[in-house]
């Protein structure tokens, strides 16, 4: 482990990688800023940059983006009340109402530290975790793969928003149904190409990211135009913190780190669900005094979803890592860029290409010391971003959207494309259908095929390998129990009232 | 399809069956099953008018491109979306969205990234 971690640190210490750190960070910062552009938007309208680079400085790139996006959706949370992304929703709750008593900069400040120290905590916790999630991952064969991602796109169902369950589960469908278009490799036969040269090699992940994300998130600004933004008052900020404040919240963000790796790990649960618990649970656990002022302008509320999202992006890095299974759309981008750079993500990233694996951990603890030390002074300046009218600014999304697809295929076609994806993932939206399992139905999808066809053939055309071996049968019987968990649950609450009906 | 694929327990064919399967048993159970229906009201103030716009405005920034070239393209492209955004002032206009183009345009050439100056001045120039 002392090994990878050195291999990590020579990678990520040369001034190129450091610089692109500190650009991912600033970058990601100012796009995870604007309302509603999140990290995966942030990340997919970065990933045509790396093209040039090598794949270990290109993740480092991209990580900063992720990390910078989060922390920019906190500033815009705290300053204008307008979260960029869910998992800053929470960090709303305790951080405008600080920001309106006219302590933007302790709320911005308390923000950056929680954050710093829950990536920290997370990056140690994964060091120690994915080496030893790869080592045992790497007796997985196919047949443990295929169920692997069926549990992974399940578990993104299981945990959408209440209501949502069934459109999670639709659009997962129609993300896998979008990665079959294109050549079929093992067979050499065109599916749903229409006879256009143009859909021969499939719809690129890139277009149907920004498509899904960034584009259609502008067009939603254009709808939602009445919901104006108000006036940031940036001026004077302080943006120190006293050492009883940081001992204050200093419990509140070491269990909050624990319990945002540990929800980050599982894949589907991610940044959101972690910082509304870490919120809820901290609620819970403060005294009566305590526990009005939240909601109110708490320190504490405001610590611990920041270290939670923070902690939880780290932990979505485990399976990603370790077992190729993105377990967010965030960490999908991610592994589709992986793939476009030729790496094949999974235990055997650890093994094949080290320098990646150790580089993108350390990177993230780089990332996190950046953001505290260069990005946090620079955001009175980088919050300026925030007044831009948004008859320029709507534009100007729009044209780095499309330039970003443009300039890695040089096909006017993608552009008419993406436009129809943006039309219809804005109806979709609209519908409350969520966009997250599409992404990453169309990214499991191709390997799920794979993995699937070499099981079937090692199997001599039989089904029975999803219950050869232990391994495979007990993922399946976890998949089988969440994908109809909200059935069970119905049938539990239906016994249990029948049965007090009869008490 | 080949005929041998056609016999094999798993072929092209397989994947896109299942997920059509699952998807049709899966939109089968939302239309049937009980659920509360979004709320639609406040999509009468939404500004319809404006993003169909823009959204045909990229459409046809994408059939001009090659044929105007990326300088022109781009510049009437988004002047044209400031001022269906709301924005009259037209030096404004030009003042945000000129200079912009042009600094892509030099990063890109700086970095080696060919952009078409448009097929209009090679015709021209024919």
């Amino acid at each position: 482990m002392l090994d990878g971690l050195l291999l990590g640190l020579t990678t990520v210490m040369t001034l190129h990688n450091l610089l692109l750190v500190f650009g991912g960070c600033a970058a990601g910062t100012l796009i995870g800023m604007l309302p509603g552009l999140g990290p995966i938007s942030a990340i997919a309208l970065m990933i045509p940059i790396t093209y040039g680079f090598e794949p270990a400085s290109g993740m480092i790139l991209l990580s900063g983006v992720y990390y910078g996006a989060i922390f920019g959706g906190s500033t815009s949370s705290i300053l204008i009340n307008a979260p960029g992304v869910a998992g800053t929703v929470a960090t709303a709750f305790d951080g405008y109402p600080l920001a309106q008593k006219g302590l933007a900069g302790k709320a911005l400040a308390l923000a950056a530290w929680s954050s710093f120290a829950g990536g920290t905590l997370a990056a140690l916790m994964l060091v120690m975790a994915a080496p030893i999630l790869a080592k045992l991952s790497l007796g997985f064969q196919s047949a443990d793969y295929f169920v692997l991602m069926l549990l992974g796109l399940s578990l993104v169902s299981a945990f959408s928003p209440p209501g949502q369950y069934l459109k999670s589960l639709l659009m997962t469908c129609l993300g896998l149904m979008l990665s079959t278009v294109g050549t079929d490799l093992s067979a050499g036969v065109q599916r749903f190409t229409f006879g256009r040269m143009d859909l021969i090699d499939g719809i690129s992940f890139l277009l149907l990211a920004m498509g899904t994300f960034a584009l259609a998130e502008a067009v939603m600004m254009v709808l939602k135009q009445g919901e104006q933004t108000k006036p940031v008052q940036l001026d004077g900020m302080d943006l120190r913190l006293s050492a009883q404040e940081l001992k204050s919240v200093a419990p509140v963000i070491t269990r909050s780190s624990v319990l945002g790796f540990l929800i980050g790990v599982l894949p589907g649960a991610g940044a959101t669900i972690a910082s509304f618990l870490a919120y809820g649970f901290e609620r819970n656990l403060a005294l009566d005094d305590e526990k009005r002022q939240f909601g109110q302008g708490s320190l504490k509320g405001l610590a611990a979803p920041e270290t939670a999202n923070n902690a939880a992006c780290t932990g979505s890095f485990v399976p990603l890592l370790t077992l190729g299974i993105p377990g967010s759309g965030t960490t999908a981008v991610l592994l589709g860029a992986l793939i476009a750079y030729g790496i094949q993500p999974g235990p055997r990233l650890f093994v094949d290409e080290p320098g990646v694996f150790w580089s993108v951990i350390v990177s993230m603890y780089v990332g996190n010391v950046i953001l505290l030390f260069l990005n946090l002074p620079l955001i009175p300046y980088i919050a300026k971003l925030l007044q831009i009218p948004r008859q320029f600014l709507i534009p100007s999304i729009m044209f780095f959207s499309l330039m970003g697809v443009y300039l890695v295929s040089f096909n006017t076609f993608d552009i008419q494309m993406m436009v129809i994806i943006a039309t219809l993932a804005v109806t979709l939206r609209l519908l409350e259908f969520p966009m997250a399992p599409l992404l990453l139905g169309f990214i499991l999808g191709g390997m799920l095929e794979d993995n699937l066809r070499r099981a079937i053939t090692l199997g001599d055309g039989e089904f029975s390998f999803l219950i050869e071996r232990p391994v495979t049968l007990v993922l399946l019987g976890i998949t089988a129990l969440v994908l109809f968990n909200p059935l069970l649950r119905r049938g539990v609450t239906w016994l249990l009232e029948r049965r007090a009906g009869k008490l | 399809m080949d005929f041998w694929s056609e016999e094999e327990t798993f072929n092209a064919r397989s994947l896109p069956y299942l997920i059509a399967l699952a998807g049709a048993l899966i939109a089968g159970l939302l239309l049937f099953l009980p659920s509360e229906d979004p709320d639609t009201s406040a999509l009468v103030d939404y500004q319809w008018r404006q993003a169909a716009l823009l959204l045909f405005l990229m459409s046809g920034y994408g059939a001009v491109l090659e044929w105007l070239g990326f300088l022109p393209a781009t510049i009437t492209f988004l002047c044209l979306s400031c001022a269906v955004l709301g924005e009259r002032r037209i030096l404004v206009i030009l003042a945000a969205c000129v200079p912009l183009v042009i600094g892509f345009w030099l990063l890109m050439d700086s970095l080696g990234i060919y952009l078409d100056p448009g097929r209009w001045l090679i015709w021209g120039s024919q």
